[in-house]
């Protein structure tokens, strides 16, 4: 039963409204037929009646004729009587049955009379009748004959008229009935008719303009003009609708100032600007972007790498910010080789990226001055390099006392001097190291590799440091981890500065836990942290750049390892990025590609 | 000069800097072992053909001829002399073509008198 209920609704809610108004006046119109039919019937009955009645009437009638024949028997009987006295015996016998028979008759007589004036002359007649059996007097039959004969005509001439005049009546009613109720019914059809055209009316006018809507016509108004519920439904729907239009034309001239705002900055952008939909298809682009095409002299269609790209950032569904300027790309535009940073960010619909919005940076200028730097840097290092080397020499011959003995003083200053000078080196060393690494001088010796190993090599390394400070080392690296194509010693060198900076700020008797397991994008990630202070959010990206510091950090160390780390990351393709946790300590996310690009280019 | 000593070798340091052939003078010196010293990489092929030594201690960077490029010339006259290698900047491909001239050691500056001595006692016995 209870399933049935929803089907039936549906149906319901399926009908149209006209078939159900219909089918609400049905009964209506149901009841109107059967009291047509009922009154036509009841009138039938009548009608009966009254010829029933006029039948009786008709019978008075009869009644009177044949009393007076019975009267006339009478009259004639005593004229007899008169002129043969002797013969009285047989006519009283004779005379006795006149008088029964006129007795029954008048019986009768009273019975059927109805009407007071015919009851009043039967009354008379009954008088003159027993004045008359008592005197048998022939005047007395003379009125008796008087009466009869008023009632006959009485009872006749009523009878006759009102006869026809019933007659004339039933048939004429009969039609007017069956007319009427006919008549009836249409008017009733019509005016259903009228009605539920008049409620569907404005309900149309309601769906004509719902569907104007629908198709962007928000000026379409309902006509107005009535009052009641559907008044107020057009009303308020003119209302909404005016209301929608004023939103629109707001929101139209914000979108079209926004597309202007659009189009001025694109157009103001002096780099390539692409906006790729969720084919691959340029949706967009700015002029910098198609002088750019006609420069690189690709008609149109861009070049494979930005593709490329395009497809990394989907596929890794994350934005793609180059990390330094070892990601550039080149091309030769007049003759000049100039380099661009690709950018993509990824334009989300629905939670799911949709296209690709790719920015072209041109760094030229900038890679032009990094080179310069990066020169200036390695001759400058080497400069400095090769004298303190001997400086440093020197200090350790004369700390060896292999040339003489020192004072205590003397001691003291070459001891300090020596320190000095080895950390010196030490910050050339990694100015060096970085330069190479910037300039891609560098060369990596990618090995297939499982983290485990890597990190427990940079583990062993620290152990005494840890232990110094208490600290113990959790290691979260499940055994099914795939391998990664790295560079062994580089990533291995990557591990240990991000342990040896845990065990450096990370306070004692705390864990140090690293955690790796497989990222989107077929890629590896592998988290240090620590419960120390953390990295402040200004800082996070600034720890990465050369010689910063945190302020209220100290100075040791060459303020060089975590930008030779990012520089060794982004040599194996990944990222390494200082994130924010949750609760306290730092964290440090390396993202690796499970394979480097040349490798995945040549498969 | 002094030949009486039975541990004493003559060696030969080629580098640019005075200050540094100054450091590695002393530091071999104490050890008893006669050192010269050349400037250049040619003055270093011409000593070489006029005396014989038990090591030459080579700097790579110079500015007429590479360390490698003497050492290279030192094989094709066909002396086997023991040859320490010194750069600032050894890099992995100098250090190959070090070693397949029969190269001793490389050694990477900053050097500490301590590995300079271990590397020339190492040298100097294999040498002998």
């Amino acid at each position: 039963m209870s399933r049935s209920v929803p089907n039936m609704s549906a149906r319901m809610r399926l009908t149209p409204l006209r078939t159900r108004l219909f089918f609400g006046f049905v009964p209506l119109i149901l009841i109107l037929a059967v009291f047509a039919i009922f009154s036509h019937v009841l009138f039938q009955r009548f009608s009966d009646e009254v010829a029933r009645h006029m039948e009786q009437n008709e019978r008075v009638d009869v009644l009177a004729d044949r009393m007076e024949l019975e009267l006339a028997r009478l009259r004639s009987d005593l004229r007899q009587s008169e002129i043969q006295r002797d013969g009285r015996s047989d006519r009283a016998v004779s005379l006795d049955q006149r008088l029964a028979e006129f007795s029954r008759l008048l019986q009768q007589l009273k019975n059927r009379a109805t009407q007071p004036e015919e009851r009043e002359m039967v009354g008379q007649l009954a008088n003159q009748f027993e004045r008359f059996q008592r005197t048998i007097n022939l005047a007395d039959v003379a009125d008796m004959d008087r009466l009869v004969e008023q009632i006959g005509i009485h009872s006749q001439q009523p009878l006759n008229a009102e006869g026809d005049w019933f007659q004339m009546l039933r048939g004429n009613t009969r039609i007017a009935l069956l007319v009427g109720g006919f008549l009836a019914l249409v008017i009733m059809a019509f005016a259903a008719w009228l009605m539920v055209k008049s409620i569907l009316r404005p309900i149309n006018a309601v769906t004509e303009a719902a569907e104007a809507y629908a198709l962007g016509r928000l000026d379409h108004r309902v006509m107005e003009g009535q009052g009641g519920e559907l008044g107020k439904l057009t009303s308020s729907l003119n209302r909404m609708a005016a209301q929608l239009d004023d939103f629109r034309r707001g929101q139209d001239e914000k979108i079209v100032r926004l597309h202007q705002f659009t189009e001025t900055t694109l157009g103001a952008f002096p780099d390539p600007i692409f906006i790729f939909n969720n084919d691959g298809k340029i949706e967009l682009k700015n002029p910098a972007a198609e002088l750019w095409l006609e420069q690189i002299g690709s008609a149109g269609a861009v070049p494979d790498v930005i593709q490329k790209i395009r497809l990394r950032a989907l596929r890794e569904g994350e934005n793609l910010v180059p990390q330094g300027l070892s990601e550039v790309l080149s091309w030769r535009i007049r003759g000049r080789r100039k380099v661009f940073l690709p950018r993509a960010l990824l334009i989300r619909r629905d939670r799911s990226a949709g296209g690709v919005a790719l920015v072209l940076h041109d760094v030229t200028r900038f890679q032009l001055m990094d080179e310069v730097k990066n020169d200036l840097i390695g001759t400058v290092s080497h400069e400095i390099k090769t004298p303190l080397t001997s400086v440093s020499m020197t200090l350790h011959l004369l700390e060896e006392e292999s040339l003489g003995k020192l004072t205590g003083e003397q001691r003291e200053l070459v001891v300090t001097a020596l320190q000095d000078t080895e950390r010196l080196l030490a910050v050339i060393h990694d100015l060096l190291d970085l330069s190479r690494l910037e300039a891609g001088r560098a060369p990596l010796e990618f090995q297939e590799t499982h983290l485990r190993e890597l990190v427990d090599t940079a583990a062993e390394a620290i152990v005494q440091q840890l232990a110094e400070r208490n600290q113990s080392l959790h290691l979260a690296i499940p055994d099914d981890l795939p391998t990664c194509h790295v560079d062994v010693g580089r990533m291995t060198h990557v591990v240990r500065n991000l342990l040896e900076n845990a065990n450096k700020y990370a306070p004692p008797h705390s864990t140090i836990e690293v955690e790796a397991r497989v990222a989107s994008g077929n890629r590896l990630r592998l988290a240090v942290r620590d419960e120390g202070p953390g990295v402040p959010e200004e800082f996070r990206e600034r720890i990465f750049d050369k010689f910063f510091r945190i302020p209220g950090n100290g100075t040791s160390g060459t303020g060089l390892g975590l930008s030779i780390c990012r520089e060794i990351v982004m040599a194996h393709g990944g990222r390494l990025e200082s994130c924010h946790r949750s609760g306290n300590g730092a964290e440090f996310l390396v993202t690796l590609p499970r394979q480097s690009d040349e490798r995945r280019e040549r498969e | 000069m002094s030949e009486e000593n039975e541990n004493d070798a003559r060696i030969l340091v080629v580098d640019d800097e005075s200050s540094l052939r100054l450091a590695f003078r002393y530091t071999l010196r104490g050890r008893g072992h006669r050192v010269d010293e050349c400037a250049t990489g040619q003055a270093a092929l011409e000593q070489l053909a006029r005396h014989d030594y038990d090591l030459v201690i080579l700097d790579q960077q110079m500015p007429d001829l590479k360390g490698t490029e003497v050492l290279q010339r030192i094989r094709e006259r066909g002396l086997e002399t023991p040859v320490i290698m010194v750069s600032a900047f050894g890099s992995s491909r100098v250090v190959d073509a070090a070693r397949k001239l029969d190269c001793a050691a490389f050694l990477h500056k900053p050097v500490t008198p301590q590995e300079l001595r271990s590397a020339v006692s190492t040298a100097i016995q294999s040498g002998a």
